[in-house]
């Protein structure tokens, strides 16, 4: 039982902290794209959008290469302080993060966009800067579009598998929900899966509610 | 006449899906010979002999395949259990049951150390065994670790690998500082330290017919041509198993 609290919550933290990194960078980068024409920010756009359209296996390929002990981040990292991201969390959040940035980026850069253009020229006529346009009059209209794009994160956060096992692996001590039922089921015993099944379908339900309620 | 769309999208559907009925019936393999399920440490001792199929994967993945039924004719797992549980099931053809072969543990390292102990895997900051639930080699580093108390020790540090094979490869890579392997897999990375076979049960490969197999008499005949060429084994670096512990009951 503590072993499933524990699963539960270590998930839900992977989750969240991937939910709030792919979330801050992914409305900033919507908000500065749709104002900008700068071919750099349609390639980095295009390049962070691709794990929506790849096998999540293939994310978590590109990420082992990376970070790995070999990798082009993991060497430089492995020569500053002995070791590298892989099997440590901020692995595991960092897999997740890319395969829920699209989520939140797509529904943000729509939103941005439909914002009404007399709105903006209001704001700035009357004294409002780029940002503060941003934080009072682009981000208030379009928070509903971002809090169900959120939600969707979250739960392709939460059920994130194919790159996690590869960059996170199957640690005894440390599983997360997708890891401990595929492994329940990889061992010959998928009936010590239920729990496991419960707490999913009861979070996904409740994610499912939380975003038909955003995108009423 | 209108044309309703409902309808010719259900026509579609009801078409693409008996074209995939039709090409999945058809392509319902017959194989010609023979199909092997072999543990993935015992799988270079069989690699050349191709008037098999083999399928190489863990022993307790190949063991719940042929569980569910899958057109497997003989199998070799690298531990007893793993047939004991067939057996049970009345999944062996009675008398097909051999010991062909055993295998020693070693702790590996990427880079040439030594150790004294296993309670010297404390000083590494990964350390990678195969899953105990699927894999045998699990089990056996398990039971080894725990013999000296260690797993407790070093349970946050443990990453487990779905089969022998991926425990080797992590090392290889760097990516994990020690792992426990079969010494017949530890190839291409230093061995820091022999394992006492004292320590976990014996590490046997144990072949056997599945019941009912289509090719029961090509796979017993592979067994004892595996049982009578004893070179084919120590050249993957197996141990052959001396006639006096055949047995394993």
């Amino acid at each position: 039982m503590t072993q499933l609290a524990d699963t539960t919550l270590l998930s839900l933290t992977i989750a969240t902290t991937a939910c709030v990194l792919a979330g801050v960078v992914a409305v900033t980068l919507a908000y500065v794209a749709g104002r900008s024409r700068r071919s750099w920010l349609w390639v980095v756009e295009s390049l962070l959008l691709l794990p929506l359209v790849m096998p999540p296996t293939l994310v978590g390929y590109a990420l082992v290469m990376l970070l790995g002990r070999h990798g082009w981040a993991g060497s430089l990292m492995f020569r500053a302080t002995g070791e590298t991201l892989l099997f440590r969390t901020e692995a595991a959040i960092l897999a997740a993060s890319v395969v829920a940035f699209p989520l939140i980026y797509l529904p943000a850069r729509t939103a941005f966009k439909e914002v009404d253009p007399h709105l903006i020229d209001e704001a700035r006529l009357n004294g409002g800067t780029g940002w503060s346009v941003f934080w009072r009059v682009s981000l208030p209209m379009s928070s509903r579009v971002i809090a169900a794009g959120l939600t969707l994160a979250f739960a392709r956060a939460l059920g994130e598998f194919g790159a996690t096992v590869m960059v996170f692996g199957i640690q005894p001590t440390r599983l997360t929900l997708p890891i401990a039922l595929f492994r329940a089921y990889d061992s010959g015993q998928p009936e010590s899966a239920w729990p496991v099944v419960v707490v999913l379908v009861l979070i996904s339900i409740a994610l499912m509610a939380a975003y038909r309620l955003w995108s009423r | 006449m209108t044309v309703r769309p409902r309808g010719s999208i259900f026509g579609a559907l009801c078409v693409s899906l008996m074209t995939i009925f039709v090409l999945a019936s058809c392509n319902r393999n017959r194989p010609s010979k023979p199909t092997i399920a072999v543990a993935s440490s015992f799988a270079p001792a069989i690699a050349s002999i191709d008037t098999v199929e083999t399928i190489v994967s863990a022993s307790g993945q190949l063991t719940a395949q042929i569980k569910a039924g899958a057109p497997i004719d003989a199998i070799i797992a690298a531990g007893s259990d793993e047939i004991d549980q067939l057996d049970q099931l009345g999944l062996i053809e009675p008398g097909s049951r051999v010991v062909l072969a055993s295998n020693r543990l070693v702790v590996i390292t990427p880079a040439p150390r030594t150790i004294a102990s296993l309670a010297d895997l404390k000083q590494f900051r990964r350390v990678v065994l195969a899953d105990p639930q699927s894999a045998p080699l699990g089990r056996y580093s398990r039971q080894a670790l725990e013999h000296g108390l260690v797993f407790d020790q070093i349970r946050d540090r443990i990453i487990f690998a779905t089969n022998a094979r991926q425990v080797v490869e992590l090392v290889t890579r760097g990516e994990a500082d020690a792992a426990i392997v079969y010494r017949s897999d530890a190839k291409g990375v230093s061995v820091a330290m022999e394992i006492d076979p004292n320590l976990h049960e014996p590490i046997v490969y144990v072949g056997a017919v599945v019941r009912n197999a289509r090719f029961a008499k090509e796979a017993l005949a592979l067994l004892s041509q595996l049982r009578q060429n004893p070179e084919r084994i120590t050249s993957a670096g197996l141990m052959v198993e001396r006639p006096a512990t055949q047995s394993t009951h």
